[in-house]
């Protein structure tokens, strides 16, 4: 079995790969769709994306002024701040470093495309390109983000680590599927635009196919929690958690407790009424999935790398050099 | 006067193009003719003005011409200029940056990441000259083995024999008390050695050093010959060289040799690694892709009911072979340090019951500690009872009393080095030093004599390298692999390092030393050894193996 610490590794690298392309996406689609309004629409919908991925206050607190808020400033601070951890750059540097720590075990192309991925950002100036040619920076991104998720899917062997770094991915994009239905769509002030909200998650053309162009809230919220065929949907993710948990449960018994926060949010997605919940109170439902996908990360996280669970094991053994039980 | 040794035939040798500069005043008519029929070299382009001093020149002999093994790379060599040099420089460059090439110097302020330097005109060695080479580093390390391991399992027959001052051994500060009764399979304590080897004015081989403990530069090894294959393809079809990528296999080969007779034919292998801001975690990441084998951390390993386990996702799961890649004094806090972080707590104690080896074993530094190699040609012959094929640099050890008063004398024509130290550290070379150095030095010698060692000064051999826009003679020396399981394995070739300053002498990477690709030759009309089994059937191929 895979090494506890090179499977949080993987774990994370998995999480951070979603969140690199999902940022870059996520702003290549708002900066796009803001250069159509005036100034304080554009930053009402720039202060949703920061709202999405749950910076707002931390953003606020690098601003210097109330009117910092600026659609140049947004952009770099989702993208190039070095010091936001939850940047495009910081994202690629961890998911770097940590495929750094299990080169060993990965393709080789693999470690070669995220350190390229690394190299490319680093040496570009990229608070300048956000201003100059953004949509290209984007692009080129979002292509090394596709060019890994490539290589992990045809070269990767399905081992655990593989397990691990898919997992991370999963539960990393249904966090974030969550958190854009429950800011984006049902935010208290505002909310996206609908095609805007579909391109955030890249499942428009997919909607327009399958349900069409009525834009209906709960409707749509629904497809974006419960749609099997869409890879982005909060079940479709699950689902392959499950399997993978499933798997690792074979020769991990301690997965067990994460098995089963992972079957009780599929359940309430599978066999739930989903609209009627919604519309019943959907701020309570959409927060018990999402605090449901968060706890899941939380479990595989404790149980699978934090080896005070691994069995006949001494508590003087679990931290090397600790001064005993 | 280089003009006054060259015969008519060495000039044509060399080329038309630097016959004609070395000709400077005659006329095109007065030019050599060539014999008939004779093929000659052409030496120009980057190699133009090429000029080796007063030391040995692995390419060109002390009248300029080409030494035979050379002809056809310095042929390429000539046929390019400078832009594709460095073209093919930068290509080489952007490779080892983009697949994360790299090792960490770690007083640089740029950054801990320094990728590494390749130099592109390669060194080759023939092959009655590698067999040499093979035999007489097998046969050290035969020896060196026999003592260790009869230092610390065995009855110490050396020590009672007088070969070495028991004194010197037991001061040592590689000496390690905690190795004893802690037996390896084979007695193989010391399973990859990488031994340092130069040649003199002469060119014949010296060994200058010995590494016991853990030896790096393989992973380079086997990058250098991928980029080579990248940037000069063609050479490799006019010559049968070597291939080294199977080290992965004949370490792991190796390593499986000596696991503890509990564990089962396939044992459990890791790689421990003090973690990825070590200056060699590409070499241990790189090893254990190779090998196929897990790379840990000490956080990852424990120790329970005197067996070692690696933490999985599972629970944890047995270890019977661990290739350690950190010092001894890290290795168990219970017995070492006590500050370590990086080992594992009683892991010692694991080895000493016998269910887990540790590669290389506990206690080698003894016999890498500088004032102990030159006894080891008296450990050749005492051990192996032969003459020593590969003899040592004429070396004075600075607690004797004559050898150093002698040495004080003439401390400006010597090298200086400190005992204990490695990467090319606190080493003094004499007529390159100033008086205020020597006093120093002079002084450190007086105040702690078991701390040093005098070596006469080798001008190490040389080869072209890159400098500025051509090709220049810069200096080097070899550290070929030897691995040691049920028998002992030269790895053909080994790691060339090259000083990349004018009349340096140092090549350690963490002195700004570059690399060179390094071929050892088939012999004529053979294959080269390639380790594989192609068609063959596996069966017999692995009883020929065993």
């Amino acid at each position: 079995m895979i090494l506890a610490r090179h499977a949080e590794a993987l774990y994370w690298a998995g999480r951070q790969l979603e969140r690199s392309e999902h940022t870059t996406r996520a702003l290549d689609v708002v900066a796009r769709n803001t250069m159509h309004y005036r100034i304080p629409r554009a930053l009402a919908e720039w202060g949703l994306l920061l709202d999405v991925f749950g910076l707002t206050d931390r953003f606020r607190a690098t601003a210097t002024t109330a009117v910092d808020l600026d659609r140049t400033r947004v952009a770099d601070f989702l993208f190039a701040d070095a010091t936001n951890p939850g940047s495009v750059v910081s994202s690629v540097r961890q998911l770097r470093e940590n495929i750094r720590t299990v080169r060993d075990r990965v393709p080789v192309e693999l470690w070669e495309e995220a350190n390229r991925l690394h190299l490319d950002l680093g040496a570009v100036d990229a608070a300048h390109l956000l201003h100059e040619g953004p949509y290209e920076l984007f692009s080129s991104v979002r292509r090394g983000c596709q060019t890994i998720s490539g290589v992990v899917a045809e070269a990767m062997p399905r081992d655990d680590g593989y397990t691990f770094f898919d997992s991370g991915r999963m539960i990393e994009r249904s966090i974030m599927t969550c958190r854009v239905i429950r800011f984006g769509l049902f935010g208290e002030a505002r909310h996206f635009d609908h095609a805007i909200l579909l391109r955030l998650v890249s499942s428009l053309q997919a909607y327009r196919r399958m349900v069409g162009h009525d834009h209906d809230r709960l409707a749509l919220a629904a497809f974006l929690l419960r749609t099997e065929l869409v890879p982005r949907s909060v079940l479709s993710c699950l689902r392959r958690v499950d399997d993978h948990l499933e798997t690792l449960q074979r020769a991990a018994p301690g997965m067990a407790p994460a098995r089963q926060v992972c079957g009780r949010i599929r359940s309430v997605l599978e066999f739930g009424d989903t609209e009627r919940s919604l519309a019943d109170d959907h701020a309570r439902y959409l927060l018990e999935i999402e605090s449901g996908v968060l706890d899941l990360g939380h479990m595989v996280a404790s149980y699978a790398f934090n080896p005070i669970h691994s069995t006949g094991l001494h508590a003087q053994f679990v931290r090397p050099g600790g001064s005993g039980p | 006067m280089l003009m006054d040794r060259i015969s008519y035939r060495k000039i044509y040798q060399l080329g038309p193009e630097l016959g004609r500069i070395l000709n400077h005043g005659r006329s095109e008519d007065s030019a050599p003719v060539a014999p008939e029929g004779y093929h000659a070299a052409v030496v120009k382009g980057l190699l133009d003005g090429y000029r080796p001093g007063p030391w040995f020149d692995e390419a060109f002999d002390a009248d300029g011409a080409v030494r035979p093994p050379y002809e056809r790379v310095v042929e390429r060599f000539a046929a390019i200029d400078t832009d594709e040099l460095h073209r093919i420089e930068q290509l080489v460059a952007a490779e080892f940056r983009r697949q994360g090439i790299t090792f960490t110097v770690y007083s640089d302020d740029e950054g801990t990441e320094r990728t590494w330097p390749m130099d592109l005109f390669p060194r080759i060695i023939e092959a009655s000259e590698w067999r040499h080479l093979e035999q007489g580093l097998a046969q050290r390390i035969g020896a060196l083995n026999r003592f260790l391991d009869d230092l610390y399992s065995g009855e110490q027959a050396a020590l009672n024999d007088g070969i070495v001052p028991r004194w010197l051994v037991v001061s040592s500060q590689g000496f390690e008390r905690n190795a004893f009764g802690i037996d390896v399979p084979f007695g193989a304590r010391c399973m990859v050695a990488g031994i340092d080897v130069v040649r003199g004015a002469d060119g014949s081989y010296a060994v200058l050093e010995d590494n016991l403990r853990n030896p790096s530069g393989i992973s380079y090894v086997v990058e250098n010959r991928t980029a080579m294959v990248k940037a000069f393809p063609r050479l490799f079809n006019d010559h049968t060289v070597h291939p080294v990528d199977q080290y992965g296999r004949l370490l792991r080969a190796t390593l499986t040799d000596v696991a503890p007779p509990s564990a089962s034919d396939d044992p459990n292998i890791v790689i421990l690694t003090p973690g990825v801001f070590n200056s060699a975690y590409f070499e241990h990441a790189f090893l254990a892709r190779l090998m196929g084998v897990e790379l840990v951390e000490g956080r990852d390993l424990v120790v329970d009911d005197q067996g070692v386990y690696a933490r999985t996702v599972g629970g944890i799961s047995s270890v019977d072979v661990i290739y350690r890649r950190i010092d001894d004094a890290f290795l168990d806090p219970v017995s070492f340090r006590p500050d370590s972080t990086l080992g594992v707590s009683g892991l010692l104690a694991a080895a000493r019951a016998g269910t887990v080896t540790i590669c290389n074993a506990i206690g080698n530094g003894v016999a890498d500690d500088k004032a102990f190699y030159p006894y080891v040609p008296d450990l050749i012959r005492y051990y192996m009872n032969e003459k020593p094929l590969l003899p040592n640099v004429a070396t004075y050890v600075m607690w004797d009393d004559d050898q150093r008063a002698q040495s004080l004398d003439r401390l400006d024509e010597l090298v200086v080095k400190p005992v204990a130290e490695s990467g090319g550290y606190g080493i003094v070379i004499g007529p390159r030093a100033g008086e205020q150095e020597l006093e120093a030095a002079r002084h450190q010698i007086e105040g702690d004599p078991r701390g040093w060692i005098t070596q006469e000064l080798v001008e190490l051999s040389s080869l072209p390298a890159q400098a500025g826009t051509g090709l220049a003679p810069r200096h080097l020396d070899l550290r070929p692999f030897v691995l040691t399981g049920e028998r002992t394995r030269v790895f053909p070739g080994g790691l060339t390092r090259v000083a990349m300053r004018e009349g340096s002498l140092i090549v350690n990477s963490s002195q700004g030393g570059g690399s060179k690709d390094t071929w050892v030759l088939a012999d004529d009309n053979a294959d080269a050894d390639t380790g594989r089994t192609d068609g063959a059937d596996p069966e017999t191929a692995r009883k020929q193996e065993a």
